[in-house]
């Protein structure tokens, strides 16, 4: 089975290395979208062996990620995993991905930071608040019970990637992946995944303003 | 008096703009047709501000004036919907046009 990393990066250079690493350790197919970043992000990538997609300019994580995925899908990959570049996930966590599918139990599978425990307690009390209440409009929106709703970690099967239509470019691809997931009827799990906070990757994360900006994208697309 | 002499002079300069536009073909005929008549509009009310107190009964407000603002800001606020979708088609295209060359690349 043909398993295919996929990261989008931009403006990861102090931390890609380690990721990288640390992944190599078990995977091979890995590809870094490098979403126009102006610091040596798509460098590192190559020198660590990693097949290196060049965006011309930035789109957005949803863009890079299905620019990715196209990629992979092309390579004739069987199962695609999405892992962020800022550090925040473990590549330990990718087999608790995808054994499931593996195992025929589902079309993909979801990571949750809520399922495990140990997760739950690092979690910045207000970036907490602000995914309880994504978890809510994401249940309105896709009518998906889901407890993890903006986890980049998933993995799914090549049939399902060919599904999933990701025309957000930027944030709102996590919420939009959910809803194609309930609008195919594809079978889902969740698996608890470990987050591993950092200021670096805080800093990166999503704020209250991006979660509006969601929300608005979201709503104007409804409305096209 | 001179506001409408001032209004009659930037209706004047904005047709000639929409005429070079259109002399130019940056804009198509139904555009040029389109800005003549709604420029057309303001001068008329400009010069016969009273007419508006007909739009205005049909509406069930006070004053012409009311009834022009009132459909004014309707009008504005749906062309900035289209003109914000219009422009997230135009950010898809990029997208798509970067995404392509990256993958060409490969």
């Amino acid at each position: 089975m043909k398993v295919y990393i996929i990261i989008p990066a931009f403006n990861e250079e102090k931390v890609l290395k380690n990721v990288l690493n640390d992944l190599k350790i078990h995977f091979d197919n890995i590809i870094v979208v490098d979403d126009a970043s102006d610091d040596t992000t798509a460098q590192i990538a190559e020198q660590e062996g990693c097949i290196v997609l060049h965006h011309l300019v930035n789109r957005g994580q949803g863009a890079a990620l299905k620019t990715g995925i196209k990629f992979a899908l092309m390579e004739k990959a069987d199962i695609i995993v999405t892992f962020d570049a800022d550090g925040q996930h473990r590549s330990e966590d990718i087999h608790n991905l995808v054994n499931p599918i593996l195992n025929h139990k589902c079309d993909i599978t979801l990571g949750s930071r809520f399922i495990n425990p140990e997760s739950t307690k690092k979690i910045p009390t207000f970036r907490k608040f602000l995914l309880k209440c994504a978890i809510v409009f994401t249940r309105v929106t896709a009518n998906l019970p889901v407890t993890d709703t903006h986890n980049g970690m998933r993995a799914m099967t090549a049939d399902a990637a060919k599904i999933i239509s990701i025309q957000q470019d930027r944030m709102a691809h996590a919420t939009e992946i959910l809803e194609e997931i309930s609008k195919h009827n594809l079978t889902f799990i969740e698996v608890p995944v470990l987050i591993n906070y950092s200021d670096y990757s805080l800093d990166k994360g999503q704020h209250f303003g991006d979660f509006v900006k969601i929300i608005f994208k979201l709503f104007v697309h409804k409305l096209k | 008096m001179v506001l409408k002499i001032i209004v009659s002079f930037f209706v004047l300069f904005a047709l000639s703009r929409v005429y070079l536009r259109y002399r130019d073909k940056s804009v198509g005929l139904f555009a040029l047709i389109f800005w003549t008549i709604l420029w057309g509009l303001v001068l008329f009310f400009a010069w016969l501000p009273r007419s508006s107190d007909t739009i205005a009964r049909i509406l069930g407000l006070s004053r012409g004036v009311e009834a022009l603002l009132s459909i004014s800001v309707v009008v504005l606020f749906y062309a900035i919907f289209r003109l914000y979708v219009k422009l997230e088609f135009i950010e898809h295209e990029i997208t798509s046009l970067v995404r392509n060359l990256a993958l060409k690349k490969k």
